[in-house]
């Protein structure tokens, strides 16, 4: 498998989904770990 | 380490992995919900989470007193809403576990798959059968009308009978079921295609362009097989050929077979001629039926 079909169907698939759970993981790391989230 | 400015907690090593495996699990989550009604009850739910968190109910007595009362509930209350995509999650995850593309009940579906190819091609039926592998088809599946039934040779064979309703458009295999039959594909614009090819043709090859599915076609006109692949097709394949390709294609032994002889028109069930299938919907969506 070519390096642009391996970034196409394993980073670029999905790629705002992958954004979005990056974010919401991120966002619940800052709540637990900062305490806010009890 | 790194120690981020403001209130930020430290973020460590073992944080960045934390964070990553949360968002790989919420990124499944969502892409197993994604187009689905799932979805847009998680955006209900998400909606009075959040009001909920930020509102605070300062001064709301009953508000508080009733969100207190429903939290401990909340829990085992989205286990069942989600019950369903929460049984394909950890079925999708035990198949990457076992490395497993395809079951043993999976493999006798494929080659039922194959049996009717076979069949449609002696006697010159038009069928479009579309596998389902990684990337998820129920965009399409939705377009077309839900089976959600075991796969087997009879099942395609008087799905693709021409004078039954659901014959008209292609047939979805997901596993070792039939998700929906009489389904909507998108066409392939490639204007590389051979002008012979039509409308089925283009379907099949359609959905392989936008998917990693991969389509089985029979033509109307010349009884041939094709296999459609990552946008290119295979144009008369032997039935043992079709099963070849489709072995290597989902990963699988394919022992060697004898096939069933050719059925004669006389009693056969699909010797009737199918009528050229009008094209529905969108220019771009289309109900693959037509000759060729």
């Amino acid at each position: 498998m070519k390096i642009g079909d391996l970034l196409r169907r394993y980073v670029f698939h999905n790629l705002a989904l992958k954004m979005i759970s990056l974010l919401l993981a991120f966002g619940l790391w800052y709540l637990v770990a900062s305490g806010k989230l009890n | 380490m790194i120690h981020a400015a403001g209130a930020l907690p430290r973020l460590t090593v073992i944080s960045v992995v934390d964070i990553l495996v949360v968002a790989f699990v919420i990124y499944e989550f969502l892409a197993l919900i994604k187009g689905t009604r799932a979805a847009l009850i998680l955006v209900g739910v998400t909606v009075i989470a959040l009001s909920v968190y930020f509102l605070r109910l300062e001064g709301l007595v009953t508000l508080t007193w009733v969100v207190n009362r429903v939290r401990p509930y909340a829990l085992i209350a989205l286990v069942v809403v989600f019950a369903p995509e929460i049984r394909e999650a950890l079925a999708r995850l035990g198949r990457r576990l076992t490395m497993t593309r395809a079951s043993g009940s999976e493999s006798d579906a494929y080659d039922d798959i194959v049996l009717a190819a076979n069949l449609f091609s002696q006697n010159q039926t038009g069928a479009l059968m579309v596998i389902e592998r990684e990337i998820g088809l129920r965009t399409y599946v939705e377009s077309g009308v839900a089976l959600e039934a075991r796969l087997s040779y009879d099942l395609l064979a008087t799905i693709f009978r021409p004078s039954a309703p659901l014959h008209d458009g292609a047939v979805i295999v997901h596993g070792d079921r039939v998700a929906a039959a009489a389904c909507f594909l998108p066409l392939s614009m490639n204007p590389v295609l051979s002008t012979q090819l039509g409308t089925r043709h283009r379907a099949g090859i359609g959905i392989t362009e936008e998917t990693d599915a991969i389509a089985v076609i029979v033509s109307e006109e010349t009884g041939s097989i094709s296999l459609a692949v990552a946008g290119s097709i295979e144009r008369d394949l032997t039935v043992d050929q079709l099963r070849e390709r489709m072995g290597q294609l989902l990963r699988r032994y394919v022992p060697p077979t004898v096939l069933p002889t050719p059925m004669t028109n006389g009693g056969g069930i699909l010797d009737e001629t199918e009528e050229e299938m009008p094209v529905r919907g969108s220019e771009q969506h289309s109900k693959p039926g037509g000759p060729r």
